[in-house]
């Protein structure tokens, strides 16, 4: 007689023996995520012409006043569009404007902007950035049909040069995404304004995994406090990210380390207290992937090697050499991507091919409270 | 393995659920590997037909990525998935059975070895179930699902699961003893 106990566990038994799928069905299922599949993207309307950089004419150099500058203008390479055909399974068009974008056209980085000018626009129907000196921020919807309104928050206006997205945006009606361009339809004048895609936020991305090969190395131009603050605002830490960050008792800091094929590379220094690296991809300017590991987690590979500052580090990093308030060099040992050492001011970090960045203290950042 | 796989490999369900839903074709790809595999099983079972197990698990992950938003993250990933991916499995087969003008089950399942001599006794057995009851039986034994997800996924009664399941224990029970 064949018992219940000993006939599930004959049941269970028998379902490993029933193989594996095929590796290509990983491929069907995950490795093409919808976004990434061009069969999923709204159709991008072809133009005739030259391309649709908008936004040179916006930036208008106005000293110890109250600046919002008119915005935008028409471009006569941009002909009336028809709202854009969604078609079924394709990323909703919220979801498409979601993320970080910049006027075409402009030099974010341009010394005379006091902060980036970028607008950001996020999942929960609010939207925030900077006009070059000011914050911005308000709230926006768009529906499939790419009827737009955004309505712009409060913002106390200095005067600098300024980018006045608050005014865009509250004027326009209808919006087109064309790949990495988002266009502005003004409801009163049938202006059209063209954001980018904010190239810092946009490096390329892999379709999914890590590729651990890089194409350049920027440690030095490092990205804005801001910026790096924003980033890891949207970032979607995991429980054990959030309790180290909010139980260390030092403020964690971090270093902008660079960026390889797709993946930006933050090393986070939990001094004494815990370690983690934070790698993610952004994609179209949204968040992908991230990744970070706890020096709790770590476990048995850290404990042996002290209390000094310690952080993963990818492993594309071959040395790590380091510099404290004394200027005396310290050279971080790396162990299975852990880089263990002292607290440094400087850090110079070079690559498996020989490519070096330094790391000033002035990259870095606190990063945030977790939310 | 490199180190970013070696991350997203030790991040919790609950994170990964959220990073796919967030857009993270890692994580999704993390989430098919952790429960592609059984979930492909059970398809496996119920329909008797490779392609059509990879189409059942090819297009419940889908919706079930497509429905993230929706997943009850206090709840377990794998017998959601698993629920999906057998209900997808059970359409699709009774799609090809009325495609082929064959009752469900009537072609011998691809699981089943065509020399009788080489066949388990436990395969044998499961041949005798009819797709209903494999579906179950996956459920139950295979994707950890309870009685009232099995009733809530099927959208059959609760009581129709346990006499379902009864009489799939008994069909098997009595076709394995035969065979000893």
């Amino acid at each position: 007689m064949i018992t219940d106990a000993h006939l599930e566990q004959l049941l269970r038994d028998e379902q490993d023996s029933f193989g594996e799928p095929a590796a290509t069905l990983l491929d069907r299922v995950a490795g093409v995520p919808v976004f990434d599949n061009p069969e999923h993207v709204t159709p991008v309307q072809r133009r005739r012409g030259r391309s649709l950089l908008v936004g040179f004419a916006l930036l208008v150099p106005l000293v110890g006043a109250v600046v919002v500058v008119a915005g935008h203008r028409s471009d006569p390479a941009v002909e009336p569009a028809a709202a854009p055909t969604v078609t079924t399974g394709s990323i909703p068009f919220h979801d498409q404007v979601i993320g970080t974008w910049q006027l075409a056209g402009i030099d974010t980085n341009a010394a005379t902007y006091g902060d980036r000018p970028i607008v950001r626009f996020d999942n929960d129907g609010s939207w925030t950035g900077s006009d070059g000196c000011n914050g911005l921020g308000g709230t926006w919807r768009v529906t499939e049909d790419g009827s737009f309104a955004a309505s712009p928050g409060a913002q106390t206006l200095i005067g600098c040069h300024n980018v006045d997205y608050g005014g865009i945006l509250a004027d326009a009606a209808r919006i087109e995404i064309h790949g990495d361009r988002l266009l502005l339809h003004s409801r009163n004048s049938g202006d059209v304004s063209t954001l980018v895609r904010d190239p810092i936020a946009l490096p390329d991305a892999p379709a999914f995994g890590w590729m651990p090969n890089y194409s350049f190395f920027q440690a030095d131009r490092v990205v804005t406090d801001q910026t790096l603050i924003d980033r890891f605002a949207a970032l979607p830490l995991g429980a054990n990210d959030r309790a180290a960050a909010g139980n260390a008792t030092t403020p964690p800091v971090a270093w902008y380390l660079g960026r390889t094929a797709g993946h930006d590379y933050f090393l986070i220094v939990y001094h004494s207290h815990a370690v983690c690296m934070v790698s993610f991809t952004i994609q179209n300017g949204r968040l992908t992937a991230a990744g970070c590991r706890t020096r709790d987690a770590m476990g048995d590979a850290l404990r042996p090697l002290g209390d000094g500052s310690a952080f993963l580090v990818a492993d594309t990093v071959r040395s790590i050499g380091a510099t404290d308030g004394s200027a005396a060099r310290t050279d971080f040992r790396i162990r299975d991507n852990v880089a263990i050492g002292g607290p440094a001011d400087d850090i110079t970090v070079t690559l498996a091919d020989g490519a070096t960045g330094r790391l000033s203290s002035s990259t870095r950042v606190v990063v945030p409270a977790a939310p | 393995m490199t180190y970013t796989e070696s991350v997203i490999r030790t991040t919790g369900e609950r994170d990964l659920v959220r990073q796919a839903l967030a857009g993270s074709a890692s994580a999704r790809s993390e989430l098919f590997r952790r429960y592609g595999t059984n979930a492909w099983r059970s398809a496996l079972l119920v329909t008797g037909s490779r392609a059509l197990a990879d189409d059942a698990t090819q297009e419940g992950f889908m919706a079930a990525f497509a429905a993230l938003d929706r997943f009850d993250d206090s709840r377990a990933f794998g017998p959601w998935i698993g629920r999906i991916v057998v209900n997808r499995a059970l359409d699709l087969a009774r799609s090809d059975a009325r495609a082929t003008n064959r009752a469900v089950g009537a072609v011998a399942p691809d699981w089943i070895d065509p020399d009788p001599a080489e066949r388990s006794f436990v395969r044998a057995s499961l041949a005798e179930l009819d797709a209903d009851q494999r579906a179950v039986v996956a459920l139950r034994f295979w994707l950890d699902v309870s009685g009232p997800e099995i009733a809530t996924a099927l959208q059959i009664p609760l009581g129709t699961v346990h006499s379902r399941l009864a009489r799939a224990l008994d069909v098997l029970r009595t076709t394995m003893e035969g065979q000893r």
